[in-house]
């Protein structure tokens, strides 16, 4: 099964199961893919249609009808590799006569790759998506985007940084997105098709009119990405964008990233910040912790796993559960000892308990209920930044 | 249909959209058609009204005003729209020129909405200049110049000499006793040249005196060959071009002849009244004229409509040769339109912060420049000291664009170097009509006609100078900018 097979496959299966939403979403994602003003049409046609609220059957049959004939189109389309788009070199970022000083940051980012930067705040997040996007510049080391520019200018026209306290806009939000969409070159005949399609595919059908400060953090958010999507970035960095939203949404928006940055024949990559640390490891194909500037990444890149195998190919991580219990540390600690337990900390209400490299989370598991311990929710941080943060 | 045109550009020209160029084209070309309309209708020659009496007009202050007042309203109301969306901080898609471009739109936005007034001030003059040809407007005018030798406007010849203008050429200089009444010879016409009373923004054109001087001669030449049927002729035609106004007189040509003719001497004359309908308190038959410390008798029995035509065909004049809108008066309203753009796109390609910092720093430096030239009290050093200032801004702000490094305060340089620039070509050209001043020591026959000279006399066509080198400039400097942008904030 080639790789758009396997899209389309998800996408009906979504149909099948009746999640027309997030199916509409794919749909407006192949369309976009097509290039082809005809499917933009049709598109909006569809969206008019299910504007007035058909049957469910009536909706997944045009939707199941619009989906062949994508299908039809771009089964026959090759899928161009994944390059490299995105080279960090040893960059350093130091700020006179501030003590506080990013790097030396090393990364590789690659088309349709999602990397998320996790730390406290004020560890240089913010600092590496700017110096990424062209805002700072390096103190020391190299930034190498892989692909062609006239000039910095023209670089950061295709780098989009969406600040954590993004800038106001001023008037109606569709007449904005419609002058984005002008200034990137769009056809007169497809603009509006294809802002309608974003607008659609991002959720905003109802706000198109609404002005920024009748908007919830939330909306202001899917409308900076409705923006980005029309600029048809190479690299997309934001800032914390899962802030001031809500659980709900904050799934759906890294969904939507994921879905944007994979797609297969628009694939971008994105650079994110964020504190939900869960929900980031989730989304993202790499990890970067940052502390008081220095990184830590969740994954071994390739070179770093050979690296690692040639110096202690023997070497086992330890095993760190994060658990909430009423019991006392020494009562936890003397409980756990059977298992190899090398540490127990309490932090902010929940205990971190590492153990040796050879302990299951399943061992753990059985000596909790062997022992009756009494716990209200655990997890398994062995592979997670959020070892790093109790470390 | 501004909403379809909008739209359309929208899709197709999003700059365009952005500036609301239709809208302001419309707007501000409208506004100028209307304020020149106003000034056409507001233009009319009222031949009722006469030199001597009471006329000021109450309504071109207001209309002034409200022009200057319709200009700031309508920039902050333009701007309020234009500001809304800025694709070049937003770093979407420019090519090199697109800055260059947008200023140019934006400079002949500002340029239209900073002539409201010359609109109107235009249209009273052409209004007034529409009444006659130029041809016939220039006969009237003699005419009245040369009967003017008859009235009180006279001038003794020793009375009105003004020693710095050696156009005028004072004939037939008899000694005057000033007790008696002097000879007509001894007289001079008051030419339209010689009108001093325009109001302001209006420049006296010097030239016109030589016409004046010409006139001057030749009706001194018929009192003196004694052409007296050229004397009635002239003022037949006077009392003529009264009836063109429906202005009578109840005198003919050859009795006012009678009153002013006495030759050889000319000393005995009589004036008759200068205005129409006699007020009431002039019922009265004879009457003494004082003007120039000469007593001359005056039969207000008689009249000529000569106090209104007097005042009209001066405002004729005015119009014709003096206007209040010409190459000198435009330059001003090119500059205020010129400044308004600048101001306007260096904010737009900067920050409010650094735009007012600038600003700012500007006016302080004008001070303590201002204090060290008055300190060296050298002419040229203040000139000197702002060129360098200027220098010094673009060396900073052009190492940031071509440097690795972040902008640091170039945005503040670079507002800097926007306004700075203008001043380069008038700087320049202080300097060297001031380093010149040495020649004005020489007797002037002995002053080598230098550049310096030439740019003395010249200074409207420096200036004018000064906004082709401001066009030329920003072309270079937007391009700058646009590299500018891309360099790291911090």
């Amino acid at each position: 099964m080639n790789q758009i097979q396997k899209h389309f496959d998800e996408v009906r299966d979504l149909l099948r199961f009746g999640d027309h939403a997030v199916a509409l979403k794919r749909i407006i994602d192949f369309t976009l893919d097509t290039e082809d003003i005809s499917f933009y049409r049709k598109a909006n046609d569809l969206l008019n249609r299910l504007d007035a609220s058909p049957s469910p059957e009536e909706a997944k049959a045009w939707l199941d009808s619009l989906l062949d004939d994508l299908y039809v189109t771009l089964s026959t389309r090759t899928i161009k590799p994944r390059e490299k788009i995105l080279e960090v070199k040893n960059v350093k970022k130091e700020y006179y006569p501030s003590a506080f000083a990013l790097g030396p940051v090393n990364l590789e980012l690659y088309e349709g790759d999602i990397i998320g930067l996790v730390g406290e705040n004020g560890n240089g997040k913010t600092t590496l998506l700017r110096l990424l996007c062209g805002e700072l510049y390096a103190t020391s080391g190299n930034i190498n985007y892989n692909f062609k520019y006239q000039d910095l200018y023209d670089l950061r026209t295709r780098l989009v940084y969406i600040p954590q306290r993004t800038d106001t806009w001023r008037g109606p939000m569709y007449e904005n997105l419609v002058f984005t969409a002008a200034s990137y070159g769009y056809k007169p005949e497809e603009n509006h098709l294809v802002v309608e399609l974003i607008i659609a595919r991002l959720g905003l059908r109802k706000f198109r009119q609404h002005s920024w400060k009748s908007l919830s953090s939330g909306y202001k958010m899917r409308f900076e990405l409705a923006r980005m999507l029309l600029r048809k970035p190479k690299i997309l960095l934001i800032d914390e964008p899962l802030a001031n939203l809500d659980i709900l949404a904050q799934q759906t928006v890294l969904e939507d990233f994921r879905a944007i940055a994979k797609s297969p024949f628009r694939p971008i990559g994105i650079v994110l910040s964020s504190q939900q640390l869960y929900e980031v490891e989730k989304t993202s194909d790499q990890v970067i912790f940052l502390k008081q500037g220095v990184q830590k990444n969740l994954h071994d890149t390739p070179n770093q796993v050979v690296e690692n195998e040639s110096i202690e190919p023997a070497k086992l991580k330890p095993l760190v559960i994060e658990f909430e219990s009423e019991w006392s540390q020494s009562r936890l600690s003397e409980a756990l000892q059977p298992l190899g337990l090398e540490g127990l900390q309490f932090n902010g209400g929940t205990y971190i308990a590492t153990f040796k490299g050879e302990t299951t989370q399943n061992a753990f598991l059985q000596e909790v209920i062997s022992q009756n311990i009494p716990i209200v929710y655990f997890r398994n941080i062995s592979n997670s930044t959020r070892r790093f943060f109790v470390s | 249909m501004f909403n379809k045109i909008q739209n359309h550009l929208l899709l197709r020209h999003p700059l365009l959209w952005n500036i609301k160029v239709v809208p302001m084209l419309a707007i501000t070309i409208a506004l100028n058609i209307l304020l020149f309309l106003v000034g056409f209708a507001k233009g009319g020659l009222d031949f009722n009204q006469s030199r001597y009496g009471y006329n000021f007009d109450n309504d071109s202050p207001v209309i002034i005003f409200f022009s200057v007042l319709l200009s700031v309203i309508v920039l902050i109301l333009w701007l309020v729209y234009y500001f809304r969306n800025n694709a070049f901080k937003s770093f979407y898609p420019k090519n090199n020129n697109a800055l260059y471009k947008e200023w140019l739109i934006i400079l002949v936005i500002c340029v239209l909405n900073c002539f409201y007034t010359a609109s109107y001030m235009w249209g009273l003059d052409v209004r007034k200049t529409a009444y006659l040809s130029d041809k016939e407007l220039q006969h009237r005018l003699d005419v009245i110049s040369m009967v003017s030798l008859f009235t009180d406007d006279a001038t003794l010849y020793d009375d009105y000499v003004d020693e710095n203008d050696t156009n005028v050429v004072v004939e037939n200089a008899i000694p005057q006793d000033k007790s008696q009444p002097a000879s007509l010879l001894q007289k001079n016409i008051d030419g339209f040249g010689s009108y001093r009373y325009g109001i302001m923004m209006r420049q006296r054109n010097v030239s016109y005196k030589n016409r004046d001087s010409v006139n001057n001669q030749r009706i001194k030449s018929w009192l003196i060959n004694g052409r007296r049927d050229s004397v009635v002729k002239l003022l037949n035609e006077f009392i003529k071009i009264g009836l063109d106004h429906n202005l009578k007189s109840n005198i003919s040509g050859e009795e006012w002849t009678n009153y002013v003719y006495n030759p050889p001497t000319f000393k005995k004359y009589k004036y008759i009244r200068f205005r129409q309908p006699p007020l009431p308190s002039e019922n009265y038959a004879v009457g003494v004229s004082t003007s120039y410390n000469q007593y001359i008798e005056t039969d207000l029995k008689h009249h000529v409509p000569y106090g209104e035509l007097r005042y009209n065909y001066e405002k004729m004049y005015e119009a014709k040769y003096t206007p209040f809108i010409d190459y000198k008066s435009v330059i001003l309203y090119l500059m205020a339109g010129f400044s308004f753009s600048l101001l306007i796109f260096s904010f737009r390609v900067t920050s409010g912060r650094s735009w007012l910092i600038a600003l700012v720093s500007i006016f302080v430096g004008l001070m303590l420049v201002g204090l060290f030239a008055i300190m060296f009290s050298s002419g040229t050093s203040y000139a000197v000291m702002w060129l360098m200032i200027t220098a010094g801004a673009a060396v900073y702000y052009f190492s940031v664009t071509t440097g690795k490094e972040g902008k640091g305060i170039s945005d503040i340089m670079l507002n800097c170097c926007i306004w700075l620039f203008t001043s380069v070509v008038p700087l320049i050209s202080m300097i060297i009509v001031t380093n010149s001043n040495q020649y004005y020591e020489l007797p002037a026959e002995k002053r080598p006609y230098t550049f310096a000279h030439w740019l003395d006399d010249h200074i409207p066509e420096m200036f004018y100078v000064n906004l082709l080198f401001i066009i030329v400039y920003m072309y270079f400097l937007t391009i700058s900018i646009k590299k500018w942008r891309g360099v790291a904030e911090a």
